[in-house]
């Protein structure tokens, strides 16, 4: 092969273009983006009903925290109000409801991360909307420009008062920037939702017309102040490892509070004389439940739902035997016995729960269970051990606290959900005037309402001799008989120091833990910050004990 | 008002300038550079344009001259360093945007009314994903290049991975597309392929072909790990099976340990005592007995879903007139989590009239007892595969039409055999490249065995 002595090379560029081709196609190099079919803040919000819009979504999300919620099921399903039994094949979901119901919940246990986490991104995304909607109301004006602000500070302090509820201290932000944040103390927020509630109370309406049924009034405020109050040395103490510090109380304070609904004349509670509803006794205290709830008088601050796909409530798919409801319901939650036994028998209150042979909630015709063959009957009781799947599927009795809509479309029934109505706020009362060294006064109000309408035949009143101490366990067993399945077991709990104890297991239909009921350590009467939210905001401190 | 449907359009423009320079030297030594400047408008403000540089060097050992007399007619050795870019995020990624969405709706009054809310989290500081890769490599061929082949040695380097993380809150939404993390490929690639025999009447060819590729999370920013995998089935609501964690690879299997069935006939595993320092990093973990319920201490990792090699070895040749080829493949070391059997190996199906597995029958649990994900699922999916056969026969119909010349009849199989342990249908299920899960075989259609049969008849 003949090689050439000199290097012979070759080379080719073609970088040369690129060059030109930029500087003559501007058009086609630029890159900004423009949505044609979305809409951004910037351009947002401008008037009055664009506003009402952006409050909309802020009331929307108030979804994420009733019924059928993450934080509404952490909260009951942690208290004997109820559990979700391992049925089978069904309702193991990776431990997490026996996770959340056993209490055993840490930074990174299965209910921690199926509900709890949850609970934590709902609730902090009301607080986001409310923020994104509020920062943008600064350069606009409208006629009623100062009730929606005063309507999105409320439900952004009700969001807030969720999250102290539920995890003490938590980073307080009003503007939409997304970053880590360290904690404030559960007392700042304490006194952040406070101040935020005082502050809207005169913007807002003491009352709506019923075209605006829902939104946010002086009584509302009033009522989550009473609320907060009454729970005023929980949420402003300290919790350590071993339990709580109490803070100082608001007795007066609650009584102040409660009494401003009371006096106010909008609010009067439902009895089957002030309704003229059949079957009595008792279908006027259940038109607090029922689909036509919005009409309630009784019902301060609600949660609203209709009958439309996807604004619906669907809490009775939770718990209802699978051929008693169309769509077939997930059967699921159940009431422990021991709570549904603490009922009397002839307590009108009682009319909520399912037992015995159940019935299609449409017909009213016997249904069977899934097999197709075997009646479908409610027991009390729930099984031995409630992690082994030999729960059968009748097993517990089931809390129908919102009954049926016949006009439900698929999952979704049109029952509001009340977050305060005036029994509570009677209750309440009660409570701070037994604290206040008045126990026969109290008596007397719980007799002269919330019991006076459950046993309206043969009256069990409350003997007004009856001392401090005892008082104290007869309002928490009312708060329970008037107030079961609304989301306000644990925080009566906690209050009352019984939240980590507070099942009683009576061996004659109890089902059992398989190592008993504890020892369940006192810290958690916080739940723990989930540790997906450690990582994501590394300025977070994780609650005590965990 | 607005009520659903919706319907809605999004536009996003990817805009490439490319440049390649080569230069070569005496036919020995060659240079090859890249420079491309990508942009797309799905990344933030200041951050849509990217450059990406490449550049390889060659050098033909086999056109030395102290190369001459040895035994290899060709030898290459080339190395490369080159950067690519991911622009998968999806249009309006980096904006805070408006939507009338169904979970913005509410009702006032007895009336839905429309609610106007961000439902995604923005993200304005979005970037390009990018890929370093360096290789070195050896291209061979000897006797005349009767043998051929190559060896090839990679690391790549991905950064800046588009991945979909919690956010702190508050936030409109719990997670948004962030560029957080590193991963690591590191890889052998082998083949050699040969003409066994080369006569005119009976020739043969043959070749293998080895991959071994390890793949490693090695950073994820300010997260420990991330879940994925769903498992599907009843009452797995919440349950993932794969965890995304720095010093294991993708696609890395992550769940309680099975240990026996209890005499109540429910299933135990393994139950560990973990410390952790403040920081949440675990410090020790200690076995202590078994539990029926699993917590999120009692998992650890259960392998993953990516072969330790695959080995693929091809042959074809023809003797008179008759050919024949074939192509056998096998992967080797791969986990994969049989979610079909945990679905269907539990006796509880039958109380609601569904079908079950055999292997149930003959299990100790009990049938009141619920599925559980665990280490009992995860099954090695190694396999050697007959991929295809064909033989075929060629010939002449000079009889029939005076012109017809090479005329071929021939039969052909694919997925013909397959060798595994594996107990689910076929443990070749799909495995995408990326941060997708990998590995799950879930009422996964299996491998059709089909046998083609043909006639070609040419005028």
């Amino acid at each position: 092969m003949l090689r050439s002595r000199k290097p012979m090379m070759t080379k080719s560029f073609g970088a040369a273009a690129v060059i030109a081709v930029l500087a003559l196609a501007p058009a086609c190099t630029d890159l900004t983006e423009v949505p044609s079919s979305s809409i951004t803040p910037e351009n947002f919000y401008q008037n009055e009903t664009q506003a009402i819009g952006g409050l909309a979504s802020v009331y929307a999300q108030l979804r994420a925290s009733g019924a059928s919620s993450n934080y509404y099921e952490t909260s009951e399903i942690s208290t004997d109000e109820m559990v979700v039994p391992v049925r089978g094949q069904n309702w193991y979901d990776n431990g997490q409801w026996l996770d959340i119901h056993q209490q055993t919940f840490t930074p990174t246990t299965t209910g921690t991360g199926g509900l709890i986490n949850p609970a934590w991104n709902d609730l902090f995304t009301g607080v986001a909307r409310a923020n994104v909607v509020l920062n943008a109301m600064g350069n606009v004006t409208f006629a009623s420009k100062a009730t929606v602000v005063a309507e999105l500070r409320t439900l952004r302090a009700f969001y807030y008062y969720m999250l102290m509820d539920m995890f003490g201290g938590v980073p307080i932000v009003t503007d939409v920037e997304i970053k880590a944040r360290p904690q404030d103390t559960r007392d700042s927020v304490f006194r952040f939702i406070e101040s935020e509630l005082i502050a809207a109370r005169p913007d807002l309406p003491a009352t709506w017309p019923a075209a605006m049924n829902g939104r946010m009034t002086q009584g509302a405020v009033d009522a989550i102040l009473a609320s907060m109050y009454l729970n005023a040395q929980v949420f402003t103490g300290t919790v350590s490892a071993t339990g709580l510090a109490p803070g100082a109380a608001r007795w007066q304070d609650a009584i102040t509070e409660a009494d401003k609904i009371i006096n106010s004349g909008n609010y009067s509670l439902e009895t089957d004389a002030s309704t003229g509803c059949t079957p009595t006794p008792g279908c006027g205290w259940r038109k607090n439940f029922t689909a036509d709830n919005y009409s309630s008088t009784e019902i301060i601050m609600t949660l609203k739902f209709a009958a439309v796909a996807g604004l619906g409530n669907n809490y009775l798919m939770t718990l209802l035997g699978y051929n008693q409801y169309t769509p077939s319901p997930w059967n699921g939650f159940a009431t422990l016995a021991e709570t549904y036994h603490a009922f009397d028998t002839t307590d009108i209150r009682r009319q909520i729960f399912l037992t015995g042979q159940g019935v299609n909630l449409a017909t009213g015709q016997p249904v069977k269970l899934l097999d197709g063959t075997t009646p479908l009957v409610f027991s009390d009781t729930i099984g031995a051990n409630i992690t082994n799947g030999s729960t059968g599927e009748g097993a517990g009795i089931r809390m129908t606290k919102w009954p049926y809509d016949p006009n439900h479309v698929g999952v979704d029934a049109g029952n509001d959900y009340g977050y305060f109505r005036l029994a509570e706020i009677f209750l309440i009362r009660a409570e701070a005037m037994n604290e206040l060294g008045d126990p026969g006064g109290a008596a007397t109000l719980i007799n002269t309402t919330t019991r006076a309408r459950a046993f309206p035949t043969a009256a069990k009143p409350i003997p007004t001799t009856i001392p401090q101490a005892a008082m104290r366990d007869t309002i928490l067993k009312e708060r329970l008989f008037e107030l079961i399945g609304e989301g306000k077991r644990r925080t009566d709990l906690i209050r009352r120091g019984t939240y980590t104890q507070s099942y009683c297991c009576a061996p004659d239909f109890g089902y059992k833990f398989p190592n008993g009921p504890g020892p369940i350590g006192a810290y958690k009467i916080l739940m723990p910050i989930p540790q997906t939210q450690l990582e994501t905001n590394p300025l977070l401190k994780q609650n005590p004990g965990y | 008002m607005l009520v659903p449907p919706f319907s809605s359009n999004s536009e996003s423009r990817l805009v490439s300038f490319f440049g390649r320079a080569n230069a070569s030297l005496n036919d020995k030594y060659f240079l090859t550079g890249v420079l491309r400047k990508d942009g797309s408008s799905t990344f933030g403000i200041g951050n849509k344009w990217a450059v990406f540089p490449a550049i390889s060097g060659s050098w033909r050992l086999s056109q030395e001259s102290f190369m001459r007399t040895g035994p290899f007619s060709e030898l290459r050795l080339r190395a490369g360093y080159g950067r690519v870019g991911n622009p998968g995020a999806p249009p309006y990624a980096s904006l805070i945007l408006l939507s009338a969405d169904g979970g913005s709706r509410y009702v006032f009054g007895e009336t839905p009314v429309t609610g106007f809310s961000p439902v995604s989290n923005p993200n304005p500081n979005l970037k390009w994903e990018s890929t370093a890769e360096n290789n070195i490599a050896l291209d061979y061929g000897f006797l005349n290049n009767r043998f051929t082949g190559s060896l090839e040695y990679y690391v790549k380097k991905t950064q800046d991975l588009l991945l979909t993380v919690n956010v702190p809150q508050p936030a409109v939404a719990s997670t948004r597309l962030e560029n957080v993390g590193r991963i690591q490929n590191k890889g052998i690639e082998f083949s050699l392929d040969g003409q066994v025999l080369n006569r005119p009447s009976n020739n043969w060819t043959a070749g293998i072909v080895f991959a071994h590729n390890s793949n490693k999370v090695v950073d994820l920013g300010p997260y420990l790990s991330l879940s994925e995998g769903t498992v599907s089935g009843q009452g797995q609501s919440g349950q993932n099976s794969e965890i995304i964690i720095p010093g294991e690879p993708l696609g890395t299997f992550f769940g309680p340990q099975f240990n026996s069935v209890n005499a109540a006939g429910q299933q135990l595993f393994n139950h560990y005592v973990v410390t952790r320092d403040a920081t949440g990093k675990v410090t020790s973990r200690v076995l202590t007995g078994t539990t029926t319920n699993p917590q999120g201490d009692d998992f650890v990792v259960l392998g993953n879903a990516n072969p330790n090699y695959t080995l693929g070895f091809h042959g074809s040749g023809t003797m008179g007139k008759f050919d024949l080829s074939f192509l056998i493949n096998r992967e080797a070391g791969q986990k994969v989590f049989n979610n079909t059997a945990l679905v269907y190996s539990t006796k509880g199906n039958a109380l609601t009239d569904k079908n079950f597995l055999i292997s149930a029958l003959t299990d100790p649990i009990g049938i009141d007892q619920p599925a559980i994900y665990s280490s009992r699922w995860i099954e090695d999916g190694s396999f050697t595969r007959l991929q295809n056969v064909t033989i075929g026969y060629t010939f002449d119909l000079p009889r029939f039409t005076g012109t017809a010349r090479n005329s071929r009849v021939y039969l052909s199989g694919d997925n013909l055999l397959l060798f595994t342990g594996y107990t689910g249908y076929d443990p070749e299920v799909f495995t995408s490249a990326g941060l997708a899960t990998r590995g799950i075989d879930y009422l996964h259609y299996p491998r059709p065995r089909t046998i083609t049969g043909g006639l070609r008849v040419a005028f």
